[in-house]
């Protein structure tokens, strides 16, 4: 690959300093040293991001017809659900529910014949992100304890119901550089493998 | 209206994720199985490439070793995500008929 061509995959928009940032993170997460997954640059702007944290959000898994208000992330790209770009028709949200690690555990335990060191072996295939359809979030202090993202749960709901003035209020946390390169590099993972080893066939 | 453009961090993850599931294949295995050998792509360094020659020029054929920032970035990024690819799996079977049966009760 050509240098001029190994530019066009690499983020855009980031100074040098963030640029840097990201390769660090990226090195460390490399070395098994994850580092945080959130940024506070971002925390008052009245725009939803995708990879966004945000309190009670409805979550209803069909058929069943019950209805509760969880935390979740989104799922949706920022730009599609940026009210500042003109749509032919109004976009939905996507989004999926966060479940504390520790409630998780809990109830695998208590669920299965599992025993605690296979749970826990579950549970660090799932901090390294190796499970396919599940989403790893590291604790961040003070907002949220150790989560995880199961993003074959997806919901979705009207963007007007997102308020954009309290949003800042309602928000748990915004992804940083690394945590949404992460973030979509599994959510391509869990829906895009190129190679599925299915021969479709033309006819 | 200003019309803001969020793509590209979305363009450069699946850009890597597409190389790196085209080095290394992608398909689903439980915690259990593991359907492909492990493969980890070592990318160290990129040589230049001959141009294509047109009339009335010469192709550069040099051999220089060129690591700039931008391929060493890449490079890791392709790294982190070929790891990730290659270690994917779904949940294991017993956990995912709990998590299925339960997973509303439990958030």
């Amino acid at each position: 690959m050509l240098p001029d061509d190994i530019k066009l995959y690499l983020p855009k928009f980031l100074s040098d300093d963030d640029s840097k940032e990201l390769q660090r993170a990226v090195s460390a997460m490399l070395a098994g040293t994850p580092r945080s997954y959130y940024t506070n640059r971002l925390t008052q702007d009245p725009i939803l991001y995708q990879g966004d944290g945000i309190i009670n959000l409805p979550y209803l898994e069909l058929p069943r017809v019950e209805i509760k208000d969880v935390n979740a992330m989104v799922l949706s790209n920022t730009c599609d659900v940026d009210p500042e770009n003109p749509r032919d028709f109004p976009q939905r949200v996507l989004y999926a529910p966060i479940m504390s690690l520790a409630k998780y555990r809990a109830g695998v335990l208590g669920t299965t014949g599992k025993t605690g060191e296979q749970v826990d072996a579950h549970l660090e295939a799932i901090r390294q992100q190796h499970i396919t359809q599940v989403f790893y979030l590291p604790p961040y202090p003070g907002k949220m304890e150790e989560s995880l993202v199961y993003m074959d749960r997806i919901v979705n709901i009207g963007n007007s119901n997102i308020d954009r003035a309290t949003l800042p209020d309602q928000r748990i946390f915004t992804l940083s550089d690394f945590g949404a390169w992460l973030f979509v590099l599994k959510l391509s993972i869990h829906f895009s493998r190129v190679q599925d080893k299915v021969a479709r066939g033309s006819d | 209206m200003k019309a803001n453009n969020y793509t590209v961090t979305a363009g450069s993850a699946l850009n890597a994720v597409v190389v790196a599931s085209l080095l290394s294949g992608t398909a689903l295995a439980s915690e259990n199985q593991t359907l492909w050998p492990a493969y980890q792509p070592a990318i160290t360094a990129q040589h230049t490439l001959a141009a294509a020659p047109t009339l009335g020029t010469s192709a550069s054929t040099s051999t220089e070793i060129v690591v700039d920032h931008g391929t060493a970035q890449l490079a890791n990024m392709a790294k982190l995500a070929a790891k990730i690819v290659d270690q994917s799996r779904g949940v294991d079977a017993e956990i995912g008929a709990a998590v299925e049966e339960n997973f509303f009760d439990w958030i």
